[in-house]
């Protein structure tokens, strides 16, 4: 029995029941529920008298929308005084509760199914009454959310790591920092392929050895434990700053050292990271090279840095050239190489930074990037999300929508968690959401396959109480509009970086031919869109094309309803019949997407909005797994397919089967309604070959067809899936570039359709 | 017919340890006599018959043993017979204050029963369930009580009835949807007329017991003081809360009172009745 299969019926018992954990729900301390006897395990003390609405909807700029509402709970006899006494401030401080519906069978009332409706923390301090306690609750995610994880300082690092490389810092160098207040900056988190700015370095220090000198420049930080060889080659994609390398003479004749090669850049990649003795042609000596920190704890996690090493060796009597080039240095004495940078801008662009689950560039999805943060670097965990929202979301991105994403670094994202979570939404345009559990979920306008093959949720006139619709107006979520411009501001991005507000950004067809039409009234209607987070490689894009946005007037629905709702999530889809008895404005079951959930548990009602969105099934009905579009021919018109025992050919009275595009490959489906449940004439086959206008051949092994020359009035062909139809082949229905979802009756593929076996047989397709 | 009532149950205050099951179920005895019948205690299944014996701590003179918020309406033939002894084990002067009482199983009567009997002042009290084949019962309060009778009885045309707690989802085309909160409440009204002064100090005095209402009012309705196995009717009872937090009189003739009505509504029994 789960609640879902409850909450459709009539006439169902409802309860609801807190639990009150002052350790994090290690241990459930107390219990309180509306009626005694709800649980055959744990006492419930039945003292809640009044529950608040509770609500879930989108909040502003893309971040969860907190939820608070008030709990009046029975304390006649003062049994929880515990709330209000001064002695046992402590424990309802620590409070942490979780609410929960409960449904039952009025005939069995002893099977309870339960809904979690969240967690909670107390805000309003408990009031005590005359014979009530009364207080108020806020969902606990945003708690969760308020403060990223401290990352190290560089003096944390430099004092918390045994191994530190900046140990060997000179004092007078340390001083210098440490008036700087260079030691007691962040070091960042850091994700996706974005530069990232080096914090201030060290100046010039002792490595290791007294002959290798380098300097020193943190660049993230990372709980991320395990590394693997390839790590240097996947995260640091590239280095940039002003370069400036100076390889000297030595001084044979006691004159000065004299400049050979003097060369600038703004990429360390400029400069190959080894040069080679000439002496022996083998000896590699280092220029750059990026290092990973031993681990040391701090704040409750164990970090590594990820840090620069540029070095500077006394080279008295080598001779180099630079590995990989064509620039041999063949000069006896070449006395030192030294490579001197511009301080303090030095940037690095990589991949997965600080990530823990991230390990390719292509996993960079802001969905992986907000499971990392959430999972590693809040105070929550994993199973703080909504896995099966957020891996929704990530199946919409396209492969190329790489995000980025830098926390406490200079001109990155600081603050609290809430605030960059929000900055990051905005840029790839998609929600987080608290889900009625109280896990953190994820929403987009999915043009996925999955959210619109499952089965919606139909609502009617019979379920439907206070209807209001509405245009959202202007700076409204949901609100119309055709012009796009683009937030873009950073102040962490190299020289040369981004404009700080790009566009405009036209909607196809505003300027110039209206294909399609998209203005209201002929109204310019502007919309900015944050976008700091953006990758280089996409934000140079016309927003129209790589933004999840759209050009579509859309309205919104608000009505009350019944508990049902209770099985949606925010940003799920569902059906609504509107029909007024007049035939619309919904007349056919019409699909909007939920945008606000609200629980009213004193008259255990659902009060709802939701946006149009049928133009997923009208613009993009490939999405909708529709066969139809699969039909080559059918037996429309009295065409009948004839069969035969132990043959191969099939023919057909009538018709043109070239005409009608049959290849081969496609398949034959016989609807024989004399025998519908046997496989004779009841079956689907693969056509091998057309033989000509009224005659084909098919391969199925199984010819056994009850019969000779038998007429089969009903069948169809369909394409397999060598030839579904595309954008090319079927413009009016699929969209530029998209394609049809799934496969069918793929008789290659994991062996189905294999043989003439019952079980892999298709009836009818 | 007279009625009789109670405020207290006159073993609210012994420990949980003082109910001893003879099958020793002892998980939540303490809500046998914790004051709400919506907590309910569960004996587990049992074959055929179980009791339990009452240490009172001391001799206490009782003439009525109320349980309630049971669930042996769905048992099939059950029974309860009360005996006292001068010893826990019940092996001295062990003396049957009530016969085996077949419990009246019809609706609306069938959740609550009190037997009434002589008074009898004895520190241990056995209560013996029995019913045929396995069954596990569920009790909601054991409520000891001395109740105290009313010389006068409601008038003819009082009135009983069931109320429910539902929320209704009404659709703006008619179509509803009900969900189940809590019910039925037995509500009973107590109505009285034409009083002598002493009956209506009867009346006031229950009424003071209940302190305005705040306390809850064990209601019997068919008083009696035997030990011959009740009658159906003479098992009915109400523990249930009065509405009213003021009562009246008016003076009609000379030394006819008619006092205000009262309205007797039950207590909750837990989820799902």
């Amino acid at each position: 029995m789960a609640f879902n299969d409850e909450v459709v019926k009539d006439g169902r018992g409802v309860v609801y029941k807190l639990d009150i954990s002052l350790d994090n729900f290690s241990t459930i301390t107390y219990r309180y529920s509306t009626h005694a006897n709800v649980d055959a395990t744990n006492a419930y003390d039945p003292r809640i008298k009044a529950i608040g609405s509770i609500g879930r909807e989108f909040g502003v700029d893309h971040l969860l929308a907190s939820t608070s509402f008030d709990v009046v709970l029975d304390n006649a006899d003062g049994g929880i005084d515990w709330l209000t006494n001064i002695a046992t401030a402590d424990d309802m401080l620590a409070s942490r509760m979780r609410l929960y519906i409960g449904l039952f069978d009025v005939a069995a009332p002893t099977s309870i199914v339960w809904k979690q409706l969240g967690e909670y923390l107390i805000t309003d301090h408990p009031e005590r009454r005359e014979d009530v306690i009364a207080l108020t609750v806020s969902d606990d995610m945003m708690g969760w959310l308020q403060d990223v994880v401290p990352t190290p300082t560089i003096r944390n690092w430099y004092e918390l790591d045994a191994n530190c490389p900046l140990r060997n810092l000179a004092d007078d160098a340390k001083t210098a920092m440490e008036a700087e207040g260079a030691l007691e900056v962040c070091i960042p988190l850091a994700w996706g392929s974005e530069w990232l700015m080096a914090r201030l370095p060290s100046n010039r220090h002792t490595l290791s050895g007294a002959q290798q000198y380098a300097t020193i420049f943190p660049l993230y930080c990372t709980t991320r434990s395990n590394q693997d060889g390839s790590e240097v080659q996947k995260v640091l994609a590239d280095v940039t700053a002003n370069f400036t390398t100076i390889i000297e003479t030595a001084d044979p004749d006691g004159r000065k050292p004299e400049f050979v090669r003097h060369s600038a850049g703004n990429h360390v990649h400029d400069l190959p990271p080894t040069i080679v003795d000439i002496t022996d042609g083998v000896t590699e000596l280092t220029i750059w090279s990026f290092h990973r920190s031993s681990s040391f704890d701090y704040g409750g996690k164990t970090w590594y840095v990820w840090y620069l090493a540029v070095f500077t060796r006394p080279t008295h009597q080598w001779a180099f050239m630079l590995n990989g080039s064509a620039d041999r240095y063949s000069e006896p004495h070449i006395s030192q190489m030294d490579m001197m940078i511009s301080f303090p801008t030095l940037w690095v662009k990589g991949f997965p930074f600080s990530a823990q689950t991230i390990t390719t560039q292509a996993q960079q999805t802001p969905s992986d990037i907000i499971t990392d943060i959430i999972t590693y670097y809040s105070p929550g965990t994993v199973a703080n999300l909504d896995t099966t929202s957020i891996a929704r979301v990530k199946a919409n991105y396209p492969a190329w929508a790489d995000a980025c994403l830098v926390i406490n670094g200079q001109g990155g994202a600081r603050s609290s968690l809430a605030k960059v979570l929000s900055e990051f939404a905005e840029s790839f345009d998609f929600d987080l959401y608290l889900t009625w559990l109280g896990t953190i979920g994820m929403s987009a306008r999915n043009l996925d396959y999955t959210s619109q093959t499952a089965t919606f949720f139909e609502i009617n006139e019979s379920r439907i109480k206070d209807m209001r619709e509405v245009l959202p107006s202007r700076e409204q979520r949901g609100a119309y509009y055709n012009r796009i411009y683009l937030d873009n501001f950073r102040t962490d991005l190299p020289p040369l970086g981004r404009d700080p507000v790009l566009g405009p950004f036209d909607a196809p067809g505003l300027v110039g031919a209206p294909d399609p039409p998209i203005t209201v009234e002929q109204r310019i209607c502007p919309k900015t869109l944050g976008s700091r987070w953006q990758t280089m490689a996409t934000w140079q894009w016309n927003p129209w094309n790589f933004r999840n946005v759209d050009t579509k007037v859309r309205n919104r629905v608000t009505f009350e309803t019944d508990l049902e709702a209770l099985q949606l999530e925010l940003g799920d889809y569902f059906k609504l019949t509107w029909t007024r008895t007049l035939g619309g404005p919904y007349a056919t079951p019409t699909l909007f997407q939920v945008e606000e959930l609200t629980l009213d548990p004193a008259r255990n009602t659902v009060r709802m909005s939701g946006l149009w969105a049928d133009d997923l099934r009208t613009d993009k009905p490939y999405l909708l797994d529709n066969e139809t579009f699969l039909t080559r021919v059918n037996s429309s018109g009295g065409r009948t397919a004839t069969v035969t025992n132990s043959s191969t050919t099939v023919t057909f009275s009538s018709g043109n089967l070239v005409g009608d595009g049959v290849a081969a490959g496609d398949h034959l489906i016989l609807k024989d309604a004399t025998n519908p449940s046997s496989m004779t004439r009841f079956r689907a086959l693969k056509i091998a070959s057309v033989d000509s206008a009224t005659q084909l051949t098919i391969s199925d092994p199984d010819l056994a067809f009850g019969g000779t020359g038998v007429a089969v009035a009903t069948w169809e062909i369909r394409r397999s899936h060598l030839t579904y139809p595309t954008f090319v082949t079927d413009p009016v229905n699929y969209d530029s570039g998209s394609t049809m979802y799934g496969r069918c009756a793929d008789d290659v593929v994991e062996g189905e359709y294999s043989d003439a076996t019952a079980a892999h047989q298709l009836l009818d397709g | 017919m007279a009625h009789a009532w109670e405020v207290g149950n006159l073993a609210s205050g012994i420990a949980a340890s003082s109910w001893t099951w003879s099958n020793g179920a002892s998980t939540n005895r303490a809500y046998l006599n914790d004051g709400r019948m919506d907590k309910t205690f569960s004996v587990g299944s049992v074959a055929s018959t179980v009791n339990v014996v009452v240490d009172l701590g001391a001799s206490t003179s009782i003439s009525a043993i109320a349980v309630l918020n049971h669930n042996l309406s769905t048992a099939t033939a059950p029974t309860l017979t009360i005996a006292t002894a001068d010893d826990s084990g019940f092996t001295t002067n062990v003396v049957t204050q009530k016969s085996t009482t077949t419990l009246n199983q019809t609706a609306p009567r069938h959740k609550d029963h009190i037997l009434q009997f002589a008074a009898a002042s004895r520190r241990y009290w056995k209560l013996t369930f029995a019913w045929t084949g396995s069954f596990s019962m569920t009790l909601g309060e054991i409520f000891f009580a001395t109740p105290t009778s009313l010389t006068r009885s409601t008038i003819f045309g009082h009135s009983q009835s069931e109320k429910y707690f539902t929320t209704r989802f009404e659709s703006y085309i008619g179509e509803t949807r009900g969900h189940f909160l809590a019910g039925p409440y037995r509500v009973r009204s107590l109505s009285f007329a034409d009083l002598t002064a002493s009956q209506r100090e009867e009346l006031f005095s229950m009424y003071r017991e209940t302190r305005g209402g705040s306390l809850p009012l064990l209601w019997v309705e068919k008083y009696e003081a035997v030990s011959t196995a009740a009658a159906s009717d003479n098992q009915e009872v109400i523990w249930g809360r009065l509405e009213e937090d003021t009562l009246s009189w008016t003076e009609d003739d000379f030394g006819i009172y008619q006092p205000s009505k009262m309205t007797l509504t039950s207590l909750s029994r837990g989820v799902g009745f």
